[in-house]
């Protein structure tokens, strides 16, 4: 009973003045990734979804776990979350954004919400957005500020900093946040590629490659991600949920 | 860390002082025996470990973790560095040649992101960055043999790589020629590097990288041992009068390349580039991004002596500047010092109109 009044209030809590449900609507369109796979122009056609306002936070979470406890940090299996899972509770923040999750473990929070993770192509469209710009990535003051991403020092990270122009908050915050694809971003452990001399490029399988060599604050976060197994968890990584629209 | 900079330094001066020689060194000159396992000493610049003093190759174990901190970068000014270590450049690392190295890189639980070591020591791909490639609050290990002896540099190579370099991620890492290099009085660990601000030179506060100042190559600062200051004043590197002096000298750039000059003595001898040849009587020697020199000189006269790049508007402008103060009797047989100053006659006037 108490496990589903505070399922109730996770949902609740989840409220924004966007979306009734904590969700956004977000449009769509083409789209310049950063991001190539395979040698392709990076150009993207991002089909309209809606996406979590924002990250997930403990308390969200740990809602999640209280009703599904096999997520619980004392009975997940070794499989689905490192040893670190967790490891900052119970003296997290309630409100701050949950770290220390395996993709696993963020998959499976979504699904609970019938929602999904973002894919990168989606979750790179919102976070291109600054306040007033959908694409603000062309501004080197703005994007010099989203080198700061993971950090404390992030532009998102700051009390009362504002959503972007979607009306999503958080996306150049403290945590960095999982993708429901990101294992596509993985390639060779150094990413120098010295196999074809192409400095930039992350070869490997996935031929993955830079359309924009400037945009540091994603060659970081896609160095990160690409580090990740989709049991690792980290204490500046979090994630948000995503829907598909029908 | 700091303690046991301390204790090094203390060592340092006994070894200089002619006191030191201690037993663990001294048992080392002895069979060695390959499985002997030995944790290298490192040390916090400008500190150099002692030599490994051995006749035989070992197994030497290294042990570095990557931290990421704000420190000073001038008066007033600091900066987020990410380090080897938890100083720039990082800690030195000293082994002998044919050394099996057992190199463990950790990352610190409060890193952002991954890093890696690239050691320019290493025969092998990516020079370890491939095996090393390791998230915070993880450890990765790999192990090389030390082939070719020399003074190399190490660095971060993860994307962005010029921002890890940019941000202090380099160190130097030595490994002997099976003889050893010759015993000199003091050794000093000198690397100089380029940081690039959003705010102009010594514009107060936490400054941020700059990307676009990176690109074009226009540094905020030039600084030995990552800040300013590090080589003046009370951190200024002493000896004697008489002295034997061998300074490690790096580069990490990311961008610049260094005319490296001690003002007022000549390099008595100079291992190029870090390798095993060296030039004698050198002025000002290269030192490229990403590589090295070991000079060698005699401090034959007191004096302060300024450590610079002779590229001197960095020098003036953006940090370049250290001193050797050395003490010890005058040699006016050397250099005199100032023996005269007097106004001499004007040219006579020109009293022609003929």
């Amino acid at each position: 009973m108490l496990a589903a009044s505070i399922f109730a209030i996770v949902l609740l809590a989840g409220t924004s003045p966007a979306a009734s449900d904590g969700f956004v609507a977000i449009a769509g369109g083409p789209f310049q990734s950063t991001v190539r796979y395979d040698g392709d122009d990076g150009k993207r056609s991002v089909a309209a979804f809606a996406i979590a306002s924002h990250a997930v936070t403990v308390r969200e979470f740990d809602g999640f776990v209280r009703t599904h406890p096999q997520w619980a940090r004392d009975r997940v299996p070794s499989l689905l979350a490192d040893s670190g899972y967790l490891a900052n509770w119970p003296s997290a923040d309630a409100d701050a954004p949950v770290t220390h999750v395996s993709w696993f473990a963020a998959d499976a929070y979504c699904k609970s919400f019938d929602a999904r993770l973002p894919d990168w192509a989606e979750w790179e469209y919102v976070a291109a957005a600054d306040a007033t710009r959908t694409d603000a990535r062309s501004d080197v003051a703005w994007r010099g500020r989203t080198f700061q991403d993971g950090t404390p020092r992030a532009m998102d990270a700051r009390s009362g900093a504002n959503a972007n122009f979607h009306g999503v908050s958080g996306m150049h915050g403290a945590t960095w946040e999982w993708v429901g694809d990101y294992a596509t971003l993985m390639g060779d452990a150094d990413k120098r590629g010295a196999e074809n001399g192409d400095r930039l490029q992350f070869c490997g399988a996935t031929g993955l490659s830079f359309a924009n060599r400037d945009d540091y604050a994603t060659l970081k976060r896609v160095a990160l991600l690409s580090a990740m197994e989709p049991r690792s968890t980290l204490g500046n990584l979090g994630f948000r949920c995503a829907r598909s629209t029908p | 860390m700091i303690r046991v900079t301390r204790n090094l330094l203390h060592y340092a001066l006994l070894c200089a002082l002619g006191l030191g020689a201690p037993a663990a060194f001294a048992a080392n000159n002895d069979a060695a025996p390959p499985t002997d396992t030995i944790n290298a000493v490192l040390t916090a610049p400008p500190m150099v470990p002692p030599p490994t003093n051995r006749s035989t190759p070992a197994k030497v174990t290294v042990d570095l973790e990557v931290i990421e901190k704000e420190m000073r970068l001038a008066d007033g000014v600091s900066y987020n560095f990410w380090t080897f270590g938890g100083t720039v450049p990082g800690s030195f690392i000293r082994v002998r040649k044919g050394d099996t190295v057992e190199f463990t890189l950790k990352n610190a639980h409060d890193s952002h992101m991954p890093h890696n070591i690239d050691l320019h020591a290493v025969s092998g791909q990516g020079g370890g960055a491939e095996a090393t490639f390791t998230l915070p609050g993880h450890k990765t290990r790999f192990t090389f043999t030390a082939l070719n002896p020399g003074l190399y540099v190490y660095h971060c190579a993860m994307p962005p790589v010029g921002m890890h370099v940019a941000n202090g991620m380099y160190g130097l890492i030595l490994v002997e020629p099976p003889e050893g290099l010759p015993k000199v009085d003091k050794e000093f660990y000198v690397m100089q590097g380029d940081f690039y601000t959003e705010g102009k030179h010594g514009e107060p506060g936490l400054q941020a990288f700059d990307l676009e100042k990176a690109i074009d190559e226009h540094p905020t600062y030039v600084v030995f041992n990552g800040s300013e200051g590090s080589l003046t004043g009370d951190n200024a590197l002493t000896a004697k009068a008489g002295e034997t002096i061998r300074m490690y000298v790096g580069n990490g750039g990311p961008n610049l390349v260094s005319s490296f000059h001690v003002i007022g003595e000549i390099f008595d001898k100079v291992y190029t580039e870090g390798g095993s040849k060296y030039q004698e009587n050198v002025q000002t020697t290269l030192v490229p991004a990403g590589g090295s020199a070991i000079v060698e000189f005699k401090a034959d006269v007191p004096g302060n002596f300024v450590i610079v790049d002779h590229s001197l508007f960095r020098t003036f402008h953006k940090g370049t500047l250290g001193i050797l103060k050395v003490d010890g009797a005058k040699n006016p047989a050397i250099y005199s010092g100032q023996q005269a100053n007097e106004e001499y006659p004007a040219p006579a006037a020109h009293t022609g109109g003929h």
